[in-house]
């Protein structure tokens, strides 16, 4: 007799994908500002879509959801930046406990060069990184959720590695 | 130690490897290759700190953007290079033809101080010569020369 999985609430979803998903659009999306406005969107395309039906896994739809908002997003974005002034970002940049200040500073100078590298990955190589090792999914569901072949998700991949680890100083 | 079987790993098999894929001589390999053993720790540690720091929020000078007066200025300097571009032509055409180049007069101050005096010898240079035009013909120039005795003047009939 198959067991009906009792549906979570609208804010069980929120609660637990909330996080996730703004750190997602922030990763894919440069302008903090645009990440949660997509973000927002996202939940409210859950929040219809949990009124309309239940898909398979959540997190997963919530995350296919998020990265096509993101694509979409950019590229309808460019006139977007001429409105948008400089303006200082809430991010702290303060030392984490226990670090000297030349800790501080390497470790800063460490972020500043995996997050610059990181954005100059292209689009895909980006998306599969992030899914892959952010989030910690196999390759088999980045490739599902981004409707690529399994093998085209681990060349983007492996390219992604390769690039990152240049642009750092490692291998190769 | 190396196995000799197998040259060391590609960085796309440690990376399959990393992944779980790859196939059993190469895990025989990284097993027993020091080399290919620690370049597999360094892959799987660069790629544990690259996503841990993208966990993070991004650092702040990565998320500076253009100034808002920057638009402004481009627009203003294109304005400019345009107006330039109009009217530039118009302030270095020579005049028009019979016309005479606008000349300011002298401050009243420069002639006291007899600083125009070049100017007046060129304006009297000027007046001399437009009176040699309007005189007769030289006699120098003439055939007979200015030894033309019929000239009445000279005596002549």
């Amino acid at each position: 007799m198959r067991v009906v999985q009792p549906q979570p609430s609208y804010e069980e979803l929120h609660r637990g994908q909330a996080a996730r998903i703004r750190r997602l659009c922030r990763l894919l999306l440069v302008d903090p500002d645009e990440a949660e406005e997509v973000a927002q969107d996202v939940f409210v395309k859950l929040f219809r879509a949990r009124q309309g039906g239940a898909p398979a896994a959540w997190d997963r739809w919530v995350t296919r959801v998020a990265v096509n908002a993101c694509r979409d997003r950019r590229r309808s974005r460019w006139w977007r930046w001429w409105g948008r002034g400089w303006r200082a970002l809430d991010e702290e940049d303060l030392a984490a406990a226990g670090q000297t200040p030349e800790e501080a500073v390497v470790a800063l100078e460490e972020r500043r060069r995996i997050w610059t590298a990181f954005r100059k990955l292209p689009r895909r190589q980006r998306e599969v990184f992030l899914l892959r090792h952010v989030e910690g999914w196999s390759t088999a569901e980045v490739a599902e959720t981004l409707g690529v072949a399994e093998g085209s998700a681990k060349r983007h991949l492996f390219r992604a590695v390769r690039q990152l680890r240049r642009e750092l100083g490692g291998e190769p | 130690m190396t196995d000799a079987t197998i040259a060391c790993l590609s960085e796309r098999m440690l990376l399959a490897l990393a992944e779980g894929d790859g196939d059993r001589e190469a895990q025989a390999h990284l097993r027993g290759c020091v080399l290919c053993a620690g370049r597999f720790r360094r892959l799987s540690g660069d790629i544990a700190r690259i996503a841990r720091v993208l966990r993070e929020p991004p650092p702040r000078p990565l998320s500076h953007r253009a100034p808002r007066w920057l638009p402004a200025v481009a627009a203003v300097a294109t304005a400019a290079a345009l107006l330039g571009t109009l009217l530039l032509p118009r302030y270095g055409a020579p005049p028009a033809a019979g016309g005479r180049p606008a000349t300011d007069p002298l401050p009243a101050e420069v002639l006291a101080r007899g600083e125009a005096e070049p100017v007046a010898l060129r304006r009297a240079d000027n007046d001399l010569l437009a009176a040699a035009l309007e005189e007769p013909f030289p006699c120098e120039w003439s055939e007979g020369g200015c030894d033309d005795d019929t000239d009445p003047a000279f005596g002549g009939e």
